[in-house]
């Protein structure tokens, strides 16, 4: 499913306008990853939790080059599903 | 830092921040959550920009073992949610801009001495893995001949489709080789003819033989130039096996034939006696030139037979199984019109329309596989299976050097 059918189907739910839809979508992903990237992990009730998870640097090396190369650190964020959506995705 | 905020929170923050009220920005993260799960649902993948994608995985079953019991017994799969976030998240969680990102990569490029090699920098790695690649197959020409290699080998396909070609090229080399042995051959004789027509010559017209040697000297340097350019073909031609070059040098060739064919006449005549022997030349060279078109009309004819073989071969496959269906359909109608006819035939019929069914439901699951790009024998269980475990009856069935890495195109027996 694409961003745009997404969003057409949240409008059908919420009796919102497309142009509303997408300016909120975007402020509420917006909101999420302000506070992932404060540090904070952000937990919705009955889908998942979000968290920054660091991921240290490491060196990888490359065969054919015969080279080292150093992977930066960074921060990615990290989902978890929570056990109620895994009990219902798993009912049947 | 390090807060745990629930989606009330998230709901407020985003009615404060985009000015609607708490009600409609309720209504609408909870829309938004809801929405993924059920796309999630139908088994689609949801794709959110500015965040990532949303997928499901099934994990299969598998065997552990109690460790204080020393029993065995089987995890149930399940169904799992992966998350991966887009790089752009990752980049602002990161707290580097595209910019930096970018920096980082060039200064690494030239400070760093152990590493880090930029992407821009692995692309002519992998060109010149892919260059190596075919050099063991074509040992038998000359390495220099690599320097003109395209660089538009990029994929093992392609390396196949410039193999083939080679291969194809290299025929027409030997076709042309034998045609300049040919030409040679007459090259020969004409000299000799030259020089037999030179010695009955009388020694009073010593002018008008030096007028003769002259053109043929022309004539021979000509059929050398020819001959040279019959040798450079052997080296040009592994170096870029385009059919184009081949025919130009066909052209050359008969345009050379022609000038010693024009030529020889002009220079000889004063001599009648050798316009006999031109005379013979002439319809040597135009049976030579016959035998040329034959040749081609011949594989050309044989090239059509092959397809039409092909086409009638292909036609003959689907007719097969409609072959054996037919005799179970008079078996049929004799049930219901001679009910008093004994066990034995009705047994045969059940069994015919037994091996019908078995026929039938065959061509639903094919019996090979042809292995495509970035596929494995787990993927192909999935596919054909539904499950990541019948791996192991695929090994038992088939042979590979390589499990883990089944060439492209292989044919895989499905059990």
């Amino acid at each position: 499913m694409t961003n745009k059918e997404f969003l057409e189907r949240i409008s059908q739910k919420t009796h919102l306008e497309m142009d509303e839809v997408k300016e909120l979508s975007s402020s509420l992903i917006g909101v999420v990853l302000d506070e992932i990237a404060d540090g904070n992990s952000v937990t919705i009730q009955g889908f998942g939790s979000f968290e920054p998870r660091e991921k240290a640097s490491r060196k990888i090396y490359n065969p054919t080059s015969k080279t080292y190369m150093v992977v930066p650190s960074k921060t990615t964020l990290s989902y978890k599903m929570s056990a109620a959506l895994k009990a219902q995705l798993n009912k049947e | 830092m390090n807060e745990k905020l629930s989606f009330q929170s998230i709901a407020d923050t985003l009615a404060r921040k985009s000015g609607v009220s708490k009600k409609v920005s309720d209504t609408f993260a909870k829309a938004f959550f809801d929405t993924i799960v059920e796309a999630l649902k139908t088994g689609e993948v949801v794709k959110i920009k500015g965040l990532g994608t949303f997928k499901l995985v099934e994990v299969g079953d598998r065997e552990s073992v109690n460790v204080s019991t020393g029993k065995r017994f089987v995890i149930p799969g399940y169904k799992k949610l992966a998350f991966t976030a887009e790089d752009s998240v990752v980049d602002v969680l990161s707290g580097r801009t595209e910019s930096d990102a970018q920096s980082y990569t060039e200064t690494t490029e030239h400070t760093e001495i152990e590493a880090s090699v930029s992407v821009s920098e692995e692309k002519p790695v992998e060109i010149e893995k892919l260059i190596q690649v075919p050099e063991p197959e074509h040992v038998e020409t000359p390495q220099d001949a690599f320097a003109g290699i395209d660089l538009l080998i990029s994929t093992p396909e392609s390396v196949e489709e410039v193999r083939q070609q080679y291969e194809e090229a290299k025929a027409k080399m030997e076709e042309a080789v034998e045609e300049a042995r040919k030409a040679n051959a007459e090259k020969l004789r004409l000299e000799k003819l030259l020089e037999r027509l030179e010695k009955n010559v009388e020694p009073e017209e010593v002018q008008a033989h030096t007028e003769n040697t002259q053109p043929l000297a022309q004539q021979s340097e000509n059929s050398e130039i020819d001959d040279d350019d019959d040798g450079d073909i052997t080296y040009v031609m592994p170096e870029t096996p385009t059919e184009e070059h081949e025919p130009n040098d066909e052209t050359k060739r008969q345009e050379a034939l022609h000038r010693v064919m024009t030529e020889q006449p002009k220079t000889q005549e004063d001599e009648s006696q050798e316009k006999k022997s031109s005379n013979k030349r002439f319809w040597v060279t135009a049976l030579v030139v016959l035998l040329l078109a034959v040749l081609g009309l011949f594989i050309y004819l044989i090239h059509q037979n092959i397809e039409a073989v092909e086409n009638v071969q292909k036609v003959e496959q689907p007719a097969k199984p409609t072959t054996p269906a037919k005799p179970t359909k008079p078996a049929k109608p004799t049930k219901p019109a001679a009910p008093k006819v004994d066990k034995d035939s009705l047994a045969k019929a059940q069994k015919a329309d037994s091996v019908k069914v078995a026929e039938e439901k065959k061509p639903e699951r094919p019996t090979t596989h042809r292995m495509q790009r970035g596929e494995s024998l787990t993927r192909i269980s999935q596919k054909y299976y539904g499950t990541k475990d019948s791996v192991r009856a695929l090994l038992r069935v088939n042979t590979f050097a390589d499990p883990d890495n089944i060439p492209v195109g292989a044919v895989v027996k499905l059990p």
